[in-house]
């Protein structure tokens, strides 16, 4: 695929796990982030009365466009559910970050 | 030496089950608490590390629509768009076209698209301006207002995510980062409204086309005139090999002559269009939509989709 026009690519440099005990426990590390990022979601989601399934339905239809979720979202909440949604996931992510 | 290596492995090993008992517990617990999620999660063949990919897009999305109802608290301006949209598509009845029109179509645009970058014999414009009008539900042209671009039928070129105000950075743009960020600004300017990053602002570097403004006969004699009138002017990227269309503005001035390609897409028009796809290799029709009122939203139509929606709301009208 041509990237660009001006043939500019962004490298990633995949991590490299010293010793197979670490990449195990880098592994398990982040099973274990995964878990809790969902936990949090599906609580703040469940705090303020979304459906949970739905919007994660919606997620993975719009494949990766935020807007086709945006959009869902929009459609689906009251202006006011958005806030309080925002700031249950905000204040879940300042409990991640402390 | 052997001593200590055994010592290291053995609490590394120690280290290792307790965070596997951890893990195992955290999984107990969360499949007991959210069994309709995990079923959903296990007819979908969805992994942990899937659903956790799409509650980032979640809290993203969350957090962008939350500006959107802030700003407008009556409604969003992307409901009332789409809702418009599809209102005026049930109101004209733009069920005249069938299965087997829809495929024409289809077959056709892939043999324009096929065939040397420019413009179409007037013939084939008219009837691809008119047939799309009718199938999208809003008005695409070639031509509008007596402005025309060097090519509707071009090879369209990935371009790099574009600055939206002076201290911008790839960082803030929330999709796409390894396109990465072109160094100066678009040639039509910042992306914001009066110093603000309003959400139209955010959709318009989003869906950005890169036209070539530079290479028009009468650019150089007449550009004071001509800027204004292309500067976020909305364009639609068809790609009929993969049967997607984009709705963009355009934000950028090229690709130059020397790339051999006559346009250029935003990161999200290349990927969420499919326009490098195997099949398009960047093959496509790009053509002004005419919308004064402001109603047709930015973003990705799948095609076969808005089909099956019009064939669904000629069945239910016909009953």
């Amino acid at each position: 695929m041509n990237e660009t026009s001006t043939g500019l690519k962004a490298e990633v440099v995949p991590p490299v796990a010293e010793t197979e005990g670490q990449k195990e426990r880098a592994q398990i590390e982040a099973g274990i982030a995964d878990l809790q990022r969902i936990e949090q979601l599906l609580v703040a989601l469940k705090e303020v009365g979304v459906p949970q399934v739905e919007i994660l339905e919606a997620a993975l239809a719009g494949g990766s466009s935020l807007t086709a979720l945006q959009q869902f979202l929009v459609k689906q909440l009251s202006p006011e559910q958005m806030q309080q949604l925002n700031k249950a996931i905000e204040a879940m992510q300042s409990t991640e970050n402390s | 030496m052997a001593h200590a290596s055994s010592v290291a492995t053995n609490l590394t090993t120690q280290t290792l089950e307790q965070l596997n008992a951890k893990y195992d517990e955290l999984k107990k617990e969360f499949q007991h608490k959210h069994q309709d999620v995990v079923k959903w999660m296990e007819t979908k063949g969805l992994t942990l590390a899937d659903v956790s990919s799409l509650s980032k897009q979640v809290v993203a999305a969350v957090s962008l629509a939350t500006q959107v109802a802030i700003a407008q608290p009556v409604e969003a301006q992307v409901q009332q768009n789409l809702a418009a949209i599809e209102q005026k598509q049930k109101n004209e009845l733009l069920t005249q076209i069938s299965e087997q029109e829809y495929e024409e179509i289809m077959q056709k645009m892939l043999g324009y698209v096929n065939s040397p970058v420019g413009h179409l014999k007037q013939q084939d414009e008219l009837y691809l301006e008119q047939q799309l009008s009718d199938f999208l539900g809003f008005e695409v042209a070639a031509e509008l207002e007596g402005h025309r671009l060097n090519h509707s039928i071009s090879i369209m070129g990935g371009e790099q995510h574009l600055r939206r105000y002076p201290t911008d950075t790839l960082a803030e743009h929330d999709a796409y980062q390894e396109a990465g960020i072109a160094p100066n600004r678009g040639a039509f300017g910042w992306f914001t409204e009066n110093g603000q990053l309003t959400e139209e602002a955010i959709l318009r570097e989003k869906y950005y086309f890169a036209v070539q403004t530079l290479y028009l006969p009468d650019w150089n004699t007449n550009h004071q005139e001509l800027k204004p009138w292309y500067k976020f002017r909305k364009m639609i990227v068809i790609n009929p090999a993969d049967r997607m269309a984009v709705v963009g503005v355009v934000g950028d001035a090229g690709p130059a002559m020397w790339v051999k390609k006559q346009s250029g897409g935003s990161p999200e028009i290349i990927r969420e269009g499919k326009i490098w796809s195997p099949n398009a290799r960047g093959r496509t029709i790009l053509l002004f939509v005419d919308d004064p009122t402001d109603e047709v939203p930015l973003g990705p139509i799948n095609l076969d989709a808005l089909n099956l929606s019009i064939l669904a709301s000629t069945q239910g009208a016909s009953l």
